[in-house]
């Protein structure tokens, strides 16, 4: 079907549906940076006022969120579906069941009202997320560290992604996840373990730091998160299978420090190598739901610091999943000309070098 | 039936020779604790399927990632499953019907699908660098 | 005019009909796992054959399952972003009760024991069963999932309605075997039908004490 696209000097506005994991969300922007609207439902809120820990992760609860979410959207930022010039939703990466309900209500949407239509990647909205919050041009290095995904890549244009370096094994939002659930903490777990740091000591125990200074660009967590699994084994038994709360801060301070100084060479070495090659891409992004600790955050700006790099992070609610995201992401494609068929089909899996490009 | 002990990189090279004979709707249950080498085997597995080194990290946070190949890879980890209802929601019907299928963790799945599967069983040992392995067929 | 479609069991159909039941264009798609790819672009494809645009479209009709769980949030979803779009009503209904419909309105039924029964493909068959009394059908049971043996025993001497792809796994018990047509789901919904987008899994109601054999 033939898509007539807006000629007039309106400002452009974007619908975005963010269905991926556990946050139902959508949003309207414009191009002007402006936040029409934008509900976030977490589903892990629902559950905290019945006082369960249960991660919902099921796609039910997008689908009987997402409607009243779209009319509420509309009616927050007094719009009609029909003053949208673009519709876009994450289609992948991410849980299927929720990708599918995002993705097949904004193509009926997109079906329906004759709008063009933007498949975006989950990832792609959190590397483009500072550009809707600050003013930064391309290039820029983005490290993208959230529950499922750890990498590090140059942003040369919407759509241009050379990936340097990414974790070989686990995230790092899942090791938070994972030493949470081994300590008997509540999911999510890096919160938690944030928290419970401040009161423990960083130097307690003396965990392997995968990779660190070595040349090459990856990371790797695995080990890190087996070593914290015997120590806290180890301990247990010690303490007859109830940790007492100075150790379980001991255990939280020690493992958000190590994970904090690996992250810390890691980008240290992107930035080295970024140096040699491109001279002149001096600044960096930190983009994903880990950003959102102050910890590795303070780390992050340290290298920086060193390296001569200028920081940039989204403010924390925009860290997280959200719909904003995606609307910026589709608006910023659209406007170069990147759409999407109706005929796209949601993708589990979609790293980041495969996305399509301006010269694709 | 294979049952043995076996260093890190021969779990690798048994993965690889164990999928070999897969084909389309067969399923793998990968049983084991945390650390057991479960997402070893899978990484190897599928590496070995695809016939190159594409990254195959743990899909404990996304649950479930694919690979194109013919047929279709589904790798899935049901370690943040409280609920055997949240299955219903992973396309785990489609990836029984079309794909082939590894699963870590099936036991969180409960009786919501129960199909016929392969048992891949690993443990820890002594000796941290080495695994106890059993591979069942269905 | 009415835009039905069912996308909860393999394949999936698409079609429009005039506010008097009488269908004007439709496409059926029988590929297994297709949806996510081609119900739109088929949507738009039936609206066009039609030479019907979508803001002629009054209300949409669908299937909230129980059947492919991949399927029903296909299709529901779908309708929540016509809903949106159109700001028009949708109306769900129950694929078992729509696949009655599709055997009475071939008029192949003529008995008042009718039991729809589909494959679950996790080792049990959904089953409602409806009586019909002048050519009607009422609900007599809920619908639930049954294995094969407790299937056998509730279906007694009653008419068992299928489909094809469930006929097979159904071994020697007699069947009427039909297609779930758009005709049966459009029919469906003048009987039963619910406005909200819920769907009925079924399946999940009966998981009481999930084994655990770790």
């Amino acid at each position: 079907m033939d898509v007539k696209y807006k000629t007039d000097n309106k400002t452009i506005i974007a619908l975005g549906i963010e269905t991926s994991c556990d946050e139902t969300s959508v949003a309207l922007i414009n191009a002007n940076k402006e936040i029409l609207a934008h509900r976030v439902a977490s589903q892990i809120k629902d559950h905290e006022i019945y006082g369960g820990v249960v991660p919902e992760i099921a796609a039910r609860a997008h689908l009987s969120l997402l409607p009243g979410l779209l009319d509420q959207v509309f009616k927050d930022a007094s719009l009609t579906p029909s003053d949208v010039d673009v519709i876009a939703a994450t289609t992948g990466p991410g849980l299927i069941g929720g990708v599918v309900v995002g993705t097949m209500a904004a193509k009926a949407m997109a079906a329906a009202l004759g709008k063009p239509f933007v498949a975006v990647n989950h990832l792609e909205g959190h590397a483009l997320t500072a550009r809707l919050t600050e003013t930064i041009e391309f290039p820029f290095v983005l490290l993208l560290v959230s529950g499922g995904h750890c990498q590090t890549m140059l942003v040369e244009n919407v759509g241009t992604y050379k990936v340097l370096g990414s974790t070989l094994d686990d995230a790092v939002g899942e090791c938070f996840d994972k030493v949470a659930k081994m300590l008997g903490l509540p999911y999510p777990g890096g919160p938690q373990i944030e928290k419970l740091a401040v009161n423990g000591n960083p130097k307690a125990f003396d965990f392997p730091r995968p990779m660190i200074g070595q040349k090459h660009l990856n990371f790797s967590f695995s080990g890190l998160k087996t070593s914290v699994r015997q120590a806290i084994q180890k301990l247990q038994t010690e303490h007859d299978g109830t940790l007492p709360e100075s150790i379980v801060a001991d255990v939280c301070a020690s493992f958000q420090q190590t994970v904090a100084r690996v992250l810390y060479d890691r980008i240290k070495q992107a930035f080295l190598y970024t140096a040699e090659h491109h001279p002149d891409y001096k600044q960096f992004v930190v983009a994903g739901g880990v950003a959102a600790n102050q910890h590795i955050r303070g780390a992050l700006q340290t290298v920086c610091a060193e390296i001569e790099f200028a920081f940039y992070a989204p403010p924390l609610s925009l860290c997280t999943d959200n719909g904003a995201m995606i609307a910026w992401a589709g608006l910023e494609r659209f406007q170069k000309g990147l759409t999407d068929s109706l005929d796209i089909k949601p993708r589990p899996r979609w790293p980041m070098d495969q996305i399509k490009g301006i010269s694709a | 039936m294979i049952e043995k002990t076996v260093s890190l990189s021969e779990l690798e090279s048994l993965a690889s020779d164990f999928v070999r004979t897969l084909k389309q709707g067969d399923v793998v249950y990968m049983m084991g604790d945390l650390g057991a080498g479960k997402t070893t085997f899978v990484r190897a597995a599928i590496q070995s399927l695809l016939g190159y080194d594409e990254a195959v990290p743990s899909p404990t946070f996304t649950l479930v990632q694919t690979y194109d190949s013919t047929p279709l890879i589904w790798h899935y980890d049901l370690y943040r499953i409280n609920d055997p209802e949240e299955v219903l929601e992973l396309g785990l019907d489609e990836a029984f019907n079309q794909g082939i299928t590894f699963i870590e963790w099936p036991q969180n799945m409960g009786n919501v699908y129960t199909p016929k599967h392969y048992r891949v069983s690993l443990e820890t040992t002594a000796n941290t660098e080495r695994r106890s392995i059993t591979i069942t067929a269905p | 005019m009415i835009l039905v479609f069912d996308a909860s069991i393999e394949g999936f159909s698409v079609g429009v009909f005039h506010l008097n039941s009488s269908l004007i264009q439709s496409v059926t798609n029988s590929t297994p796992y297709s949806h996510t790819e081609f119900l739109v672009p088929t949507i738009q494809g039936v609206l066009s054959k039609a030479n019907a645009q979508f803001q002629d479209l009054t209300q949409i009709v669908t299937t909230k399952g129980p059947g492919s769980f991949t399927g029903i949030r296909v299709g529901l979803a779908t309708a929540a972003g016509l809903r949106t779009a159109l700001n028009i009503p949708v109306m769900t209904v129950n694929t078992l009760s729509a696949l009655a419909h599709s055997a009475m309105s071939h008029h192949i039924v003529n008995t008042s024991d009718i039991h729809a029964v589909l494959d679950t493909k996790c080792g049990e068959f959904y089953h409602q069963s409806f009586s019909c009394k002048d050519g009607k059908l009422f609900v007599e049971t809920p619908p639930r999932s049954l294995p094969l043996k407790e299937l056998i025993s509730v279906i007694g001497s009653g008419t068992v309605v299928t489909d094809p792809s469930s006929k097979s796994m159904l071994e020697n018990i007699p069947c009427v075997t039909t297609l779930l047509t758009l005709e049966g789901v459009l029919s469906a919904s003048n009987d039963t039908a619910s406005e909200d987008l819920q769907p009925l899994y079924v399946r999940s109601a009966n998981i009481n004490h999930p084994k655990r054999d770790a």
